[in-house]
């Protein structure tokens, strides 16, 4: 498969990249990371050439291993659903962290909360003021909780 | 034996049965949110013991250790994220239960296994103590390199996809474990300069990134108004069927319970390796391995009762000979210290009233623990089945934030949590899961600190090579390993020789009797 191809590749990059950065350390600190590096880039190259074979005409027929084992490609594969959704509310979550410390975290919270509430609605199903609403109790019940009784900083940044 | 009767007379005072059910109440609650582990749980509380009766403090501090290690099943179940590290194995089988609208039902079998466990364990804590503490003190570091290894070799178990993206996985996971500064010598490593990576990546973020991010982004993109990202289906008597099923697996309990207690006695192993080590032999000793990882609810059995074992395992060590079996337990010591009392024969000689009283209230945590668990899990199952998406999805998220930050007060924990979620999602859509590679990070510290400490030991003695392979211990895990990593291949041969004669009549997973 494609992806298994493209996969290796780029760990066989991180296992050598490893391998060159490691020689910067002493000799107990190097250890260690070298055996797993050499490691990760056999494995790596042992799903190259998996990937190429299997990708031949007619492996299937040849396949052997457990049953679940047996050449199956993972059922998570495929893209499926809202994915245009799920990038919008990966920058939410983004900006999200990025805007705790500088705005704070509860003002951050609620901000990004909110936004993911609206983004991620049903239209004509979803009550989003109630959802909003809600969302910002929970939000500032458990920010009070961390800042006064368990005693964690969250950042306060320019908003609270 | 008056400090035994005296003991036994102070645990059941209202009071201290009171603190008792306290301690497991507010343990699940903190234990079953994503980032708030058992060991946090503990920190926290003990400066409100400051002014407690010793007595008081230790069976509120014992029961929210119980409480918290139980809780993590919940978050494990219901959002596919474990809430304290020790329940990433109950994530395997209980997540999938819950989607399919079982997740009471999950709740159930763990609750019922994390008693039995929790109870197995504290039996060995009562009449073992001293015979397996000295035990426990022989494992140098040899064995612990040994020990790690043999943890990888679960990594075969529990990607039964692939084997092979599984071992890169678990390679994957002990070089992020690299990063940071190194055990001996102390050299920064792969930090690229950034202050941020200087300390290494701690395991709660990269956890609750691993395992919640790409929950929480598959739950958006497959989000339905209609129907519950986890629905809630009630069924009667689910308490009396679920047992009927467990009770048919004594084995399988005991087991779970004896495998859970014997790491949770090893020191710096815990009850985070305990859950994983038993998954791994449920698999191994069952007649349907396959069934595993799709809701069989062995794995959670096996899974539960073998952490919470390790609670009472993790005590022995530490009221022995003062050497905490896991983190939760090296807060306890602590709290123990700050109360003036120092562990050993002190505390079963002069002190022996308190300390009894503090392991009979560990009996009284694990039976606790059944009402109050089935009461918060149908709660906690019902709750979160009952919010739409586009609440829950934010919710969660929020609660992987702050838990990230909580466990040290660092933005860059929230940076790492975040980073490795985009790892752990596209990691996901190539077949790759995250179980092996926190696996991986669990296991990478204590593998490098072992493998480079017997080297300087072997060296100074003039053997660098042989000190892994001539103690006793090292020689039994070194067998431990290979035939777990050869376990897979014998059975599939097995299976191969028995495929003509293909009878299955049982109609529940099994796992109880050995092979």
């Amino acid at each position: 498969m494609r992806n298994d191809r493209l996969t290796a590749l780029v760990l066989i990059a991180v296992s050598i990249f490893s391998l060159l950065e490691s020689n910067r350390y002493g000799p107990l600190s190097r250890l260690f990371p070298r055996v797993v590096a050499v490691a990760l880039g056999v494995l790596s190259l042992v799903l190259l050439v998996q990937s190429i074979v299997r990708a031949r005409p007619g492996y299937r027929q040849k396949s052997v291993g457990l049953p679940s084992a047996s050449g199956a490609e993972p059922a998570e594969t495929g893209s499926s659903g809202d994915m245009r959704g799920m990038l919008f509310s990966l920058l939410v979550m983004v900006a999200w962290t990025l805007l705790l410390e500088p705005v704070g975290f509860w003002a951050a919270s609620v901000l990004a909360f909110s936004t993911l509430v609206l983004i991620l609605r049903t239209p004509g199903k979803t009550v989003v003021w109630k959802n909003i609403l809600g969302g910002a109790i929970l939000v500032t019940m458990f920010v009070l909780v961390f800042r006064i009784a368990l005693r964690v900083p969250l950042p306060e940044g320019l908003l609270w | 034996m008056p400090a035994v009767l005296l003991a036994l007379l102070q645990v059941i005072h209202p009071i201290n049965l009171f603190l008792v059910t306290l301690g497991v109440g507010a343990g699940i609650v903190v234990g079953a949110l994503p980032g708030l582990t058992a060991t946090m749980a503990i920190a926290l509380l003990v400066p409100f013991t400051f002014g407690m009766n010793v007595v008081h403090a230790l069976v509120l501090l014992g029961g929210m250790y119980c409480g918290a290690i139980y809780g993590g099943s919940y978050s494990a179940i219901l959002i596919n994220t474990p809430g304290t590290p020790a329940a990433i194995a109950t994530t395997f089988d209980g997540f999938t239960l819950a989607k399919k609208g079982h997740a009471y039902r999950a709740i159930v079998v763990a609750t019922i296994a994390s008693v039995v466990g929790g109870l197995i364990g504290v039996f060995f804590l009562l009449f073992l103590s001293p015979p397996l503490a000295r035990a426990s003190l022989r494992f140098g570091p040899p064995e612990f390199f040994w020990l790690t290894v043999f943890g990888l070799t679960i990594i075969a178990t529990i990607s039964p996809k692939s084997t092979v993206k599984g071992l890169i996985g678990g390679a994957v996971g002990l070089l992020i474990g690299t990063i940071g500064i190194a055990p001996i010598e102390g050299t920064i490593r792969f930090s690229f300069g950034t202050l941020a990576l200087q300390n290494g990546i701690s395991l709660i973020p990269a956890l609750i990134g691993l395992f919640c991010l790409p929950e929480i982004l598959d739950m958006i993109a497959s989000r339905n108004e209609e129907r519950s990202a986890v629905p809630y289906r009630s069924q009667r008597h689910m308490l009396r069927r679920v047992w009927r099923l467990m009770r048919r697996k004594p084995w399988l309990l005991i087991r779970s319970g004896l495998i859970g207690t014997g790491i949770g006695i090893i020191p710096g192993a815990g009850a985070n390796i305990a859950g994983m080590v038993s998954y791994n032999e449920a698999v191994r000793v069952s007649n349907e391995p396959e069934k595993f990882g799709k809701g069989n609810l062995d794995g959670i059995t096996a899974s539960e009762a073998s952490n919470n074992a390790g609670v009472a395992g993790s005590l022995v060590p530490l009221l022995t000979l003062g050497i905490p079996g896991a983190p939760p337990a090296a807060v306890l010591l602590g709290a123990l210290l700050l109360k003036g009392f120092r562990p050993g024969a002190e505390l079963f000689t002069v002190h022996a009233t308190v300390t009894y009283t503090f392991m009979f209230s560990l009996i009284v945590a694990n039976l606790v623990l059944l009402p109050l668990g089935l009461m918060l899990g149908k709660g906690a199952s019902k709750v979160v089945a009952g919010l739409p998406v586009s609440l829950l999805a934010p919710l969660v998220f929020f609660l992987s934030v702050i838990g990230a930050f909580a466990i040290q007060n660092n933005i860059a924990d929230v940076y790492v949590m975040l980073a490795l979620g985009l790892v752990g999602y596209i990691g996901r859509k190539l077949g790759f899961q995250p179980g092996p590679i926190v696996l991986g990070l669990i296991l990478g510290v204590m593998c490098e600190q072992g493998l480079v400490q017997s080297i300087l030991i072997g060296r100074a003695a003039g053997m660098p090579v042989a000190i892994f392979f001539t103690r006793p211990i090292s020689l039994v895990l070194i067998g431990l390993t290979l035939f777990s990593a050869g376990w897979p291949m014998v059975s599939r041969m097995r299976r191969r020789a028995a495929e003509p004669s293909h009878d299955s009549d049982s109609t529940m997973p099994s796992g109880g009797s050995h092979a």
